[in-house]
């Protein structure tokens, strides 16, 4: 994964999201940006997910941190076991 | 994406962009790659569904791709525009979101592995078996809590602590007790259902205990001292003049013990006032002659 910083000028530029919505989403805690003012690319890729999930697929407000933790967790899970496979062939 | 959009979003050409958006939704649903993470077939699927939108999801598109000026074939694909990775390709190989999981293993992986019969160093094993026994608790016992001994089949004892206050159909859960025999097998859990035995004298009503108590005609009347049942033991309650059939008495502290507050609740004893069997020529006067002089007071 790229290493590559963006601002929120330069997020809101790149993904035509407004800049109120990418700080309301950070506000709260939907986006955990490293530093204030840095976005990567983890960072916009979620950004984006979460506007498909409210604009295109029609998640309501409250149901948007519930599957971006599930989202997470699989995730994870997915990883974990990818390592034990790895581990135990 | 050779499709006809219409086909692909599996609606007629002459819905309306209400029914459209819908379509869309519903599929988009099923297969977005962020709700199927690493399912290569659900995100060429999502894009040609997502392309087959650009092309008709708006009425401005929609009419132009209807006029023939554009074209499916010449229309451009999902995911060669702007966008970025999906956001499960960012986490995959361990991402800042997910790895927030990190050393919750136990927690994830171990329930994960529990539900699939599979430890968490990876060596399949059987799906764990669970018992469940019945367990008859006194009802003191299940007013104040206790410990019970049980005997399981193979003579194994167990003791049992009953919790204060606990409802008849409970079950307690001994996590990991169940040893099976079966090489390969997790330990299962044990459970015992409490079943309180009713009381003949006392009625658990929340955290109170009923009880009825007969009191005489003439301790009614008059000022009395009388024995009084309780979960803790007979005690000696004073019975104030003149009480009513029905009437109640509280006694503090001597219901169901609360294992938060550690507060016990009341006993409500409920005074039930029994006629004298035997009604002599004298008494029969005395109630006459009261009855008398009630009729002339209220004249």
């Amino acid at each position: 994964m790229t290493s590559d910083r963006y601002t929120l000028l330069e997020v809101s530029k790149l993904t035509g999201l407004d800049l109120s919505k990418i700080d309301a989403w950070i506000a709260m805690e939907w986006v955990s940006p490293q530093a204030s003012q840095a976005l990567d690319q983890e960072d916009i890729a979620r950004l984006r997910l979460i506007h498909e999930l409210q604009h295109d697929l029609g998640v309501n407000k409250e149901a948007i941190p519930l599957i971006l933790h599930l989202l997470d967790q699989l995730c994870y899970i997915q990883e974990a076991l990818r390592k034990m496979k790895g581990t135990s062939s | 994406m050779a499709a006809n959009p219409y086909e692909t979003l599996g609606v007629d050409p002459s819905a309306d962009q209400e029914k459209i958006k819908s379509a869309y939704r519903k599929l988009a649903k099923k297969f977005h790659p962020d709700l199927n993470p690493g399912n290569k077939k659900a995100e060429s699927r999502f894009k040609d569904i997502a392309s087959a939108y650009d092309l008709v999801g708006n009425a401005d598109d929609r009419a132009k791709f209807d006029r023939g000026k554009v074209e499916a074939e010449a229309a451009k694909q999902y995911g060669s525009r702007t966008r970025g990775p999906f956001y499960s390709e960012t986490q995959a190989g361990g991402g800042r979101y997910s790895n927030q999981f990190e050393g919750m293993d136990d927690d994830i992986l171990s329930s994960l592995f529990e539900q699939m019969g599979r430890p968490k160093d990876g060596r399949f094993q059987r799906a764990p078996e669970n018992k469940l026994f019945q367990m008859n608790v006194d009802f003191k016992d299940s007013i104040l809590g206790g410990e019970q001994e049980i005997e399981f089949p193979g003579g194994k004892k167990f003791l049992v602590k009953i919790p204060a206050g606990v409802e008849s159909g409970t079950k307690l859960r001994f996590k990991g007790k169940n040893e099976s025999h079966m090489p390969g097998a997790f330990p299962g859990d044990i459970y015992v259902q409490l079943n309180v035995k009713p009381s003949s004298i006392f009625k658990k009503i929340g955290k109170d205990v009923e009880v009825e108590l007969s009191v005489s005609f003439s301790d009614a009347i008059l000022e009395a001292e009388v024995q009084v049942p309780t979960v803790d033991g007979a005690i000696i309650m004073k019975i104030p003049a003149k009480v009513t059939s029905n009437q109640k008495l509280r006694l503090k502290g001597k219901g169901v013990l609360d294992n938060v507050t550690k507060m016990r609740g009341d006993q409500i004893t409920i005074l039930k006032i029994k006629m004298p069997e035997n009604v002599d020529d004298e008494f029969r006067k005395a109630v006459e002659d009261w009855t008398k002089r009630q009729t002339k007071e209220s004249l």
